[in-house]
């Protein structure tokens, strides 16, 4: 299995994990049990990811740091631009109709659901470079 | 100004190395020996010069310029 695919099961990982959580959150619906169930998300779901993916770090070569620097770049671009997006789409609902409101739970599953974007675009878009091909700058 | 490889055939002067054999050898992944023999990644010339010195041959002998558009 290469490293993108092992990346990829990574993510694959922490979006489901981020994904139930979330949804638990949800259901818990109290603004403490979320700052609570955030904290759980993070050392469930992100920490031992992090430590995978410094072992993983230690098999990257040029070809494959140049492919993570241009889907990092890419991914961040995508969900920065959707966290805009959704963001003022609340604001305007929610100050021009107040029909929805802001709660700190809505917040946190948006920044959530960022999260897992940012992921899973960096990961196809590795998988895509790999498969397509990609030209060196030098 | 396409670049273009003998990569495969070093290789397989070489004592008939595995792509896996031959990325260990220089330090670099499989999919990396496997991209620049496909044309789908030109390495950097660190990368280039470490080829060429393994395989004992000048970087020409193994990377080559084809498809020069003309100009003009």
């Amino acid at each position: 299995m290469c490293y993108h695919e092992r990346i990829w099961r990574s993510n694959l990982y922490i979006t489901g994990c981020s994904i139930l959580l979330t949804l638990l959150l949800l259901a818990l619906r109290t603004p403490s049990n979320v700052v609570l169930s955030s904290f759980g998300i993070l050392g469930f779901a992100v920490f031992p990811l992090l430590f995978y993916r410094k072992k993983l770090k230690e098999e990257r070569d040029e070809m494959i740091r140049e492919i993570e620097r241009r889907a990092k770049t890419l991914s961040l671009r995508v969900t920065f631009i959707f966290l805009f997006l959704v963001l003022w789409f609340i604001f305007i609902l929610h100050s021009n109709a107040e029909v929805v409101k802001i709660s700190s739970l809505l917040l946190v599953t948006i920044l959530w659901l960022t999260l897992l974007l940012l992921l899973v675009i960096q990961s196809v878009v590795g998988l895509y470079y790999l498969k397509k091909g990609i030209k060196s700058e030098n | 100004m396409k670049i273009k490889n003998k990569l495969k055939e070093w290789r397989v002067r070489k004592g008939d190395l595995t792509q896996e054999e031959l990325a260990k050898k220089i330090g670099v992944s499989r999919q990396t020996i496997n991209a620049i023999e496909k044309g789908k990644y030109l390495p950097s010339l660190q990368l280039a010069f470490k080829l060429s010195l393994f395989f004992d041959v000048p970087i020409e002998e193994i990377f080559y310029v084809v498809n020069n558009k003309k100009r003009g």
